[in-house]
């Protein structure tokens, strides 16, 4: 019965440490995910001049479907009054994501831009989020090789020590 | 929605009370145009008349919320409206039209750009039938179409004569092929023109419009509203001469006024257009008063 426990406890610390581990690695398919709208929503704006409310129709991503925010930006397309859409789309599903304070800092950054100055100006400002975005995607694949495998340690670690301690 | 409401909802909270307030004086089609102005008293104006907009005062507008009613009266994609905005107007769908004041961003003489928004000036469209019945005999009555100008000093309403005209010669009994040159997205108006043989070549320059119109859609008129720079003169000069006739608008008080402008008086010279029709209406009606002068006849 005592080892039936230490096994069980060991194998839910595991699991517990490849979960923080996968996370990690959901934080960065966000971030990329994020940059690839960016980039997107540049060429709309950049090439096309594609009115804001009709800039995501096209757009698909797995993640970006999944979390509910591409729906929901998709959702504005009748409004009579166009306003904010992005900012209140994101907070809307903000907690669907693993993104840290920083990112997203950075995707309600890149919203306040759309479709509130010129073609140029916009374009610059994307460029300089879409910068951001890039950054924080090495940073967190630069965090992930580290933390993952300490989280992955940490859990057989300290699920070891629990087995151990049962017994 | 209607146009008023899709204003009024995209203005700030007091100016959209105020005007809610005056609409339960004056009918709505009266109300021509809303101005606001940053930091300085709205106006409207109904009936040829401008009034100040009160709400217990005066009612004046923030350049803040000027900024924000901009943005919402652009959907948030003033990079949609770049181009227009950089020749002083936002062109909403269904032939709204805004004027836009501010300070422009130069470089050797072009606009390369708008910033901080000083005024706006919001057009509202009234869609009136019949306006041109009593011209039209004179443009269709007898086998072809004979190319004619409208003239009058702005606001009078040659935009909404000419859009008349475009659906009667496209949707009346006798169906033409009718090319409209709408650069500024004024004359087409949703719905309007479901039933005509209209094509709309909308945003394109004059010039431009009208050679294409001319060459590759063989229309048997083609329609435009206000001409006057030195492109269009040209363009107009060689579609008359593939036999196209032109119905068109122009800014003038009256015909001695008209021909002081140089691409008018070339047009005028080169022979165009039969006929000047000079607008008026008086105040409070929306009875239009033309003045016709047959440059064949010379009868005014």
């Amino acid at each position: 019965m005592r080892t039936a426990g230490a096994f069980l406890l060991f194998i839910f610390c595991t699991f517990a440490g490849f979960l923080c581990g996968n996370k990690e690695k959901e934080k960065l398919c966000e971030c990329e995910a994020f940059l690839s709208l960016f980039e997107y929503v540049k060429h709309q704006v950049d090439y096309f001049f594609t009115p804001t409310k009709l800039i995501y129709r096209n757009f698909s991503n797995d993640i970006l479907e999944k979390r509910g925010f591409l729906p929901l930006l998709r959702s504005h397309e009748d409004d009579e009054v166009y306003m904010d859409v992005w900012r209140t789309s994101f907070e809307a599903c903000r907690k669907q994501f693993d993104l840290s304070a920083s990112q997203a800092d950075i995707v309600f950054g890149f919203g306040e831009c759309i479709g509130k100055a010129s073609a140029a100006l916009q374009s610059t400002n994307f460029d300089y989020y879409i910068l951001m975005m890039g950054e924080e995607i090495k940073k967190q694949r630069a965090e992930n090789e580290k933390n993952i495998k300490l989280y992955r340690t940490l859990g057989m670690a300290a699920g070891a020590l629990a087995a151990i301690l049962v017994i | 929605m209607n146009y008023l409401e899709k204003i009024l909802a995209c203005l700030p909270e007091r100016t959209k009370r105020a005007i809610a307030s005056f609409l339960l004086r004056v009918p709505e089609n009266k109300i021509t145009e809303v101005r606001l102005r940053a930091n300085a008293p709205c106006s409207v104006t109904y009936d040829g008349k401008n009034v100040y907009l009160f709400g217990g005062d005066q009612v004046t507008i923030a350049e803040e919320e000027l900024r924000g009613t901009v943005a919402r009266l652009c959907e948030e994609s003033l990079h949609t409206y770049g181009e227009s905005m950089k020749n002083g107007y936002i062109m909403l769908n269904d032939g709204m039209r805004i004027g836009v004041c501010g300070r422009a961003v130069c470089e050797g003489g072009k606009i390369l750009g708008l910033r901080d928004v000083t005024s706006l000036s919001i057009r509202i469209p009234h869609i009136f039938k019949g306006v041109s019945d009593d011209v039209m005999p004179l443009i269709c009555g007898g086998e072809r179409i004979e190319s004619a100008l409208f003239y009058s000093p702005p606001g009078v309403g040659k935009t909404t004569v000419i859009r008349d005209v475009a659906m009667r010669l496209g949707g009346g009994a006798k169906k033409f092929r009718v090319c409209v040159v709408d650069t500024r997205s004024e004359i087409y108006i949703k719905g309007f023109f479901s039933n005509s043989l209209c094509d709309f070549l909308d945003g394109y320059p004059k010039g431009t419009g009208i050679e294409i119109a001319t060459r590759t859609f063989s229309p048997q008129v083609v329609i435009c509203d206000e001409i006057g720079d030195a492109s269009e003169a040209q363009a107009i000069l060689s579609a008359q001469n593939s036999g196209v006739p032109l119905i068109a608008t122009a800014h003038g008080a009256d015909i001695s006024s008209l021909m002081l402008r140089p691409n008018i008086k070339i047009l005028h010279d080169a022979g165009v257009f039969r006929y000047y029709i000079g607008m008026k209406r008086e105040s409070g009606s929306e009875k239009y008063i033309f003045t016709v002068t047959d440059t064949k006849r010379r009868l005014e």
